[in-house]
């Protein structure tokens, strides 16, 4: 499912997505994954349509919601926003993140 | 809370998929698009473009498919492929395939056949509204005394106490009549005298007319007797008339004006023709009514009881004499409707449940068997990247497609083998007109259905998925032995068939002695040889005790001249009929022994009745035919009689009076005779019983007649009889059936319950041989080359058989001990449904061990014979 060879780290990608509506606001999904790679700065071999699938998840756990509107060129598209619920989830897992990364850390700082 | 969200997510997307596909469709084209615009505008050509934003995109269809999984449930396509696979597997092996699906079927039919019937008859509900509050209401008495168990309106108007969690308390009083018709045979019917309070209590509106008004019930109500016809009563006789409402009913004894048709669902008491208003005296403790409550909703059976015992209490304080030492029984409508059905349908229902735990064995079985041969194929899914996971649900959906197969085979049988019992004669019975297929019955076989698929799918699944697969791997699915079946999992599964089939066998045994006793107990009167009819004499014509006297004198002096009858015998109630028979208190030498209130049945026949039935006097005399009106009045009692009253005491020294509600003392005569107890009901030991000789007691209105003949078909005399009678009262009804057809119809449930479990027994047996024979052929298979090689080493062919039979007949004995306990545990349990059997009953445990025993021990040896003729050397080459 969410797990196929990309190279964004396993988990990860809800986590940028959140972050990315918290940020932007009501963003389609070709907005979304063009700010994720924006930002990587061409870290990031991100398959696009992989996006797909997490948006979906993230829907059916109820932290994006979707609305039908108007691409820029005029196509039917959808849109995506966060929730409640989904900045909530969004600043907990912030925290596990930033925890985990500063243990990962001091694990790989440790001179011993 | 999100789990359960993701949950109702996916539920929904099932519904609305292919909207789903084209909104993902027009979103992914949409991300295209802008894509493919970027890249124009960083210089690319157009084609360069789209192809740049596909590479971006990674592929369509393959987001889409992932889309689709995390939308839905499994992937459907995938199920579906499954399913197709699955069919074209067992396509090719059809004798595997017919094999399993009929066993499945087999098993899955009966019972389903039998819930349907159990449904029909226990779980439907009545077609009355509140139907689950409505109980039937009997009397017993807690001094040991015997009584009919009807019940007195005094009692009834007790329960109309608004403190009782009673809302409606009602009886009826049924009885027999003869209507007259123009041109036509008289007909016999069957009335219901009922209260005001009966037909509100069932709730059901009439069919046509207003039906008994309050009025109609009042004492000083002069009119005409009014009725309700029942529906079927109205159609068969009236022809559905109309306008039947305002017309009458001729009788002898007047006539009655119809004021109504009830509701076809109204139908009590059972198979009542007509129902007629009763003027009663709510202060008479007459016991002879049937009683019905319609109790306050949700009351518990404990509360009702209680209360109720408050109420016979106080009824006990108030009328000491009638109403003393009394409780009351009460029951649900639908129990008292069914009867002794309830238990046979229980211990048949429980051994097809039995039945279907064999048919998964078997079935189970044979999948293992089949699951080794397919070890190859497994091993290479496996190997080319199959998950354990996709493996079993392959192999889960092929049991599931079986167990589908087999319940819709199932279902088939269970129609078929319901129809049958039902022209078998089940559709005689209570509740059992109709035996629908409805939701009920279908949600039980889907129930089937998926404890089948799991039950035979899920063994073979583990077993092959499981730790095997490896093996497979590097054995490739060469030797059988890759895949061989653990011998505790084998064990198991002979233990299993071995306890099951000598559970049901012991279980039919059960039944089947328990029917033969009840055929063969004695009901002390001979039933071959003899016809038996009753007549109802109309109370305006034959007014006159003489009238009537002479009248019966005639007509069996008449039958006596019918060329090949031998004995003519009358009496006032016959054995083994429902009928309300007289029970007056007696005294003994002009005083009461031991309690205060003695009973005992009354019963008035003629001289030559003792002869006519073929009963033993045992003690002095029978009447004879000077016994008259003028000489001294005599007696004679029964054997429980003498047993309960009489205490060791010599009979023919005792004097017996009687009367009711109080002695008659004028009514003292001597004790002349002793005759053998008769049976009123073959379930329950005779009561006490004093006969009196109708030349002394008077001629009843309603009569038994019993004819003996020597014709070697009585029902041969049947068209003399009736003219005989018709002779002297063309206006009498009258239906002519031989004794020993009364005495079979009463013992329609055991006789239906034995032939269904010795049935069952039957497909038990050959079931488990089936599958132990299977089961030994597939172990012994297994252990080809170990065989192989002992022979090759020296071992003789017999060494060898011994050998494997000791394995195989242990673990059959391991069987049967586990099924002797189950079916002495089981048999205790349904002990007090069965007629003078016990659970513990030797002959019946061990010739169920014998039976089955025996072709286990066939079904054990015949293939390790087989397998101990192989020639050693060839085998272990082809090894």
């Amino acid at each position: 499912m969410g797990n196929q060879q990309s190279e964004v780290p396993y988990g990860t990608l809800d986590l940028m997505i959140l972050r990315t509506l918290d940020a932007m606001g009501e963003q389609h999904g070709y907005g979304i994954a063009r700010r994720i790679e924006q930002i990587a700065q061409g870290a990031l071999a991100l398959n696009q349509g992989t996006i797909y699938p997490a948006l979906l998840r993230l829907e059916q756990k109820g932290w994006i919601k979707s609305a039908w509107g108007t691409s820029e060129n005029n196509r039917r598209a959808r849109f995506y926003s966060i929730t409640r619920a989904g900045s909530k989830q969004l600043a907990a897992e912030t925290e596990l993140w930033e925890r985990t990364v500063a243990m990962v850390n001091r694990l790989l700082e440790d001179p011993s | 809370m999100t789990a359960w969200r993701v949950l109702l997510a996916r539920v929904r997307s099932l519904f609305v998929r292919q909207r789903m596909d084209a909104d993902l469709d027009d979103e992914i084209q949409a991300h295209l698009e802008l894509l493919t615009t970027e890249y124009i505008r960083k210089g690319l050509s157009p084609e360069r473009a789209r192809d740049a934003a596909r590479r971006d995109f990674g592929g369509v269809d393959r987001t889409m498919e992932h889309v689709r999984d995390q939308r839905g449930f499994v992937s459907l396509d995938a199920f579906s492929r499954d399913i197709r696979y699955a069919l074209r597997t067992l396509a090719r092996t059809p004798g595997f395939t017919f094999a399993a699906v009929g066993t499945l079927a087999l098993g899955i039919g009966a019972t389903t056949a039998i819930f349907s019937v159990a449904n029909a008859a226990l779980l439907r509900p009545l077609p009355y509204p509140g139907w689950s509050d409505l109980r039937t209401v009997r009397t017993t008495f807690t001094d040991g005394r015997v009584t009919s168990g009807l019940v007195g309106p005094l009692e009834m108007s007790r329960m109309k106490d608004p403190k009782l969690p009673i809302v409606q308390a009602a009886m009826s009083l049924r009885f027999d009549e003869t209507l007259l018709r123009d041109g036509q045979a008289p007909l016999t019917i069957a009335a219901a005298g009922v209260d005001e309070h009966f037909f509100p209590l069932f709730g059901l509106p009439l069919q046509l007319g207003a039906g008994f008004t309050p009025d109609q019930f009042a004492r000083n109500d002069k009119a005409a007797p009014s009725v309700v016809l029942s529906h079927h009563f109205w159609t068969t006789v009236f022809g559905s008339d109309p306008h039947v409402v305002g017309k009458t009913i001729r009788r002898v004894d007047g006539d009655w004006r119809i004021v109504g048709v009830a509701s076809p669902d109204m139908d009590v008491p059972r198979g009542i023709d007509l129902w007629v208003n009763l003027h009663v005296n709510p202060e008479s403790t007459d016991h002879s009514f049937d009683g019905y409550l319609r109790v306050q909703p949700g009351t518990t059976p404990e509360q009702l009881s209680s209360s109720l015992a408050i109420v016979a209490g106080r009824l006990g304080h108030d009328y000491p004499g009638p109403e003393g030492n009394r409780a009351f029984i009460v029951q649900p409508l639908v129990e008292t409707l069914v009867g002794d059905l309830r238990p046979i349908l229980i211990i048949v229902l429980s051994a097809t449940a039995l039945l279907l735990v064999l048919s998964c064995v078997n079935v189970t079985n044979l999948l293992l068997a089949r699951a080794t041969r397919r070890s190859r194929e497994i091993a290479i899914r496996a190997a080319v990247g199959a998950t354990r996971r996709r493996i079993i649900t392959q192999l889960l959906v092929e049991s599931l497609v079986l167990a589908g197969a087999g319940t819709l085979a199932g279902l088939g049988v269970a129609y078929g083998g319901v129809r049958l019992l039902l022209v078998y004669g089940a559709s005689r019975l209570p509740r059992l007109e109709a035996v629908p297929f409805d939701s009920p019955v279908l949600l039980f076989a889907i129930a089937m259905l998926v404890i089948c698929a799991i039950g035979v799918g899920l063994a073979p699944a583990l077993q092959l998925a499981g730790g095997g697969l490896e093996r497979f791997l590097s054995e490739g699915g060469r030797s059988v032995t890759g895949a061989r079946l653990t011998n505790r999992a084998l064990r198991t599964m002979i233990v299993v068939e071995v306890a099951v089939a000598v559970t049901i066998v012991a279980g039919a045994g059960l039944l089947a002695r328990s029917f033969v006793n009840l055929q063969r107990e004695d009901p002390g009167f001979q039933r071959h040889g003899r016809l038996t009819f009753d007549i109802q004499l109309p109370s305006s014509h034959y007014q006159a005790p003489d009238k009537r006297r002479v009248w019966l004198d005639t007509l069996l002096t008449n039958l006596q001249g019918v060329p090949g009858v031998r004995t003519v015998g009358a009496a006032s109630d016959f054995p083994l009929r429902d009928s309300i028979s007289s029970r007056p208190r007696i005294e003994l030498d002009g005083w009461s022994p031991a309690h205060e209130h003695v009973v005992a049945l009354q019963r008035i026949v003629t001289a030559d009745f003792f002869n006519a039935m073929g009963m033993r006097v045992l003690q002095g005399r029978r009447f004879t035919s000077f016994d008259r009106e003028a000489t001294a009045p005599v007696a004679i009692v029964n054997e429980a009689f003498v047993r309960k009253y009489l205490d060791g005491r010599d009979p023919l020294t005792a004097q017996v009076s009687y009367g009711f509600p109080s002695v008659n003392p004028k009514t003292r005569r001597p004790i002349v005779g002793v005759v053998n107890d008769v049976k009123y009901s073959l379930w329950d030991a005779a009561d006490p019983a004093f006969y009196l000789v109708q030349d002394q007691a008077g001629v009843t209105q309603r009569l038994s007649i019993v004819v003996t003949t020597n014709v070697s078909d009585p029902n041969a005399l049947i068209p003399a009889i009736r003219a005989e009678v018709d002779k002297l009262d063309p206006q009498l009804a009258l239906t002519v059936e031989p004794v020993s057809a009364l005495v079979a119809s009463t013992l329609t449930r055991q006789k239906l319950g034995t032939t269904l479990m010795l049935l069952f027994a039957g497909i038990a047996v050959l079931l488990a041989t089936i599958g132990i024979y299977g089961m030994i052929a597939y172990a012994t298979a297994a252990r080809h080359t170990e065989i192989a090689t002992r022979l090759a080493l020296g071992a003789t062919g017999r060494n060898v058989f011994w050998l494997l039979s000791r394995q195989g007949l242990t673990v059959a004995a391991a069987g049967a001990i586990t099924g002797v306990a189950v079916a002495y545990g089981a048999g205790r349990l349904v002990a007090s449904w069965l007629y003078e059997v016990r659970a513990s009953d030797p002959v019946i445990l061990a010739s169920a061990l014998v039976v089955v025993l025996g072709v286990t021990m066939v079904a054990t040896l015949l293939p390790i014979r087989r397998a101990c003729r192989i020639d050693p050397s060839a085998s272990l080459r082809f090894e």
